[in-house]
C-alpha cells in the first residue's frame, strides 16, 4: 500500500502541454489513512456546480472553472495572479473501490475521498 | 504581472529581498495561479469609483482571514491549517499551511463606512469605495 495507488497521470500532461490551454496544475497532497486515499486540491475561485471529476479507465480526472464573467468588467490595476481553469489527473491502481469515491468542495479545496478495496485494507492475522 | 504599476513596483521588489517571499513570487510567475507559497496573491481592479482587492485563499476558514484599512494602507492577515486526520500518512505534499500578513497601498482614500467584503469559494473579495473628497469631479467650463 504505496503512493501507487494513486498516481499523477503524467503522461497526459505532456500533450497537454503541446496545446496552449488555459488550465493550472492546482497544487495536490495526498493522504493515505487505514482505509482511504484522501485527495486535496486547491481551486480557489471554483464553484461546486464548476466542478467535474471523471473517472475513465483507471485514470481520475479532475476539471475546475472559475466564473471569469464577474471579473470581465473590472479593470486591472495590479495584478500578482492570473486567473483560469484548473485541471489535474491522477491514474487509481486497482486498490482503488472506485464505486465508492466521493469528493466534497470547502471553500475553493476540493476533497476526493478514495476508498481503498476491502481486500486491500490491512488484516490482522491470528497466529495459531 | 503584465499590469504592474510603478508604485507597486517598489513594493515588489521590497517583497523579493525577503528569500521566501521571492521564490513564491518566481512561483506565481511561471507556475498558477493557486496557492503554492506561503504568502496569497492579491489582484486590484477598478470597478467604477471603487477599488476591489482580490485575494485568493483556498480552503481558508473565513473566522481566520482579518482585513483592515487604515488611510490607504490595505491590510490582509490570517492562516490556514491543514486539519489532515491523525492516522494518516502523507504521499504527496504541496500544499503548506499558511500564516500571512500582507499591505498594499491604495491609489486612493476609501471611505471606511461602505467598504464591504465576502468570502467564497476560497477567494476574498473586498470592495473599497473611494472617498468622495478624493473622487474626479467634472468642472464646468464657463
Amino acid at each position: 500500500m504505496t503512493e501507487k495507488n494513486l498516481q499523477e497521470n503524467n503522461a497526459e500532461q505532456t500533450s497537454e502541454n503541446s496545446v496552449a490551454l488555459n488550465f493550472f496544475r492546482p497544487a495536490a497532497d495526498i493522504l493515505e489513512t487505514e482505509k482511504d486515499l484522501l485527495l486535496y486540491l486547491d481551486m480557489p475561485g471554483v464553484s461546486k456546480e464548476r466542478v467535474e471529476i471523471k473517472l475513465e479507465k483507471d485514470i481520475l480526472s479532475i476539471e475546475g472553472r472559475i466564473n471569469d464573467q464577474k471579473e470581465e468588467r473590472l479593470k486591472p490595476l495590479y495584478r500578482e495572479f492570473r486567473t483560469g481553469n484548473y485541471k489535474r489527473s491522477f491514474t487509481l491502481s486497482k486498490a482503488i473501490d472506485q464505486k465508492k469515491i466521493k469528493a466534497k468542495l470547502e471553500e475553493g479545496m476540493l476533497v476526493v475521498t478514495l476508498p481503498k478495496s476491502p481486500d486491500q485494507k490491512p488484516k490482522q492475522i491470528l497466529v495459531n | 504581472m503584465e499590469a504592474i504599476m510603478l508604485g507597486h513596483l517598489s513594493e515588489t521588489i521590497d517583497r523579493c529581498l525577503n528569500r521566501s517571499d521571492f521564490f513564491d513570487e518566481i512561483n506565481r510567475f511561471f507556475e498558477s495561479s493557486s496557492l503554492k507559497g506561503e504568502t496569497p496573491a492579491i489582484n486590484l481592479y477598478q470597478e467604477d469609483d471603487n477599488t476591489v482587492a482580490v485575494v485568493e485563499l483556498p480552503g481558508f476558514k473565513k473566522d481566520d482571514i482579518n482585513v483592515e484599512v487604515k488611510g490607504t494602507q490595505f491590510r490582509v492577515y490570517g492562516k490556514r491549517e491543514l486539519n489532515y486526520p491523525d492516522q494518516s500518512s502523507a504521499r504527496l505534499l504541496e500544499r503548506n499551511a499558511v500564516k500571512f500578513d500582507r499591505t498594499i497601498k491604495l491609489n486612493n482614500e476609501v471611505d471606511h463606512e461602505k467598504i464591504t467584503a465576502e468570502y467564497k469559494d476560497g477567494i476574498l473579495k473586498v470592495v473599497l469605495p473611494t472617498k468622495e473628497s478624493e473622487k474626479a469631479k467634472q468642472i464646468l467650463i464657463s
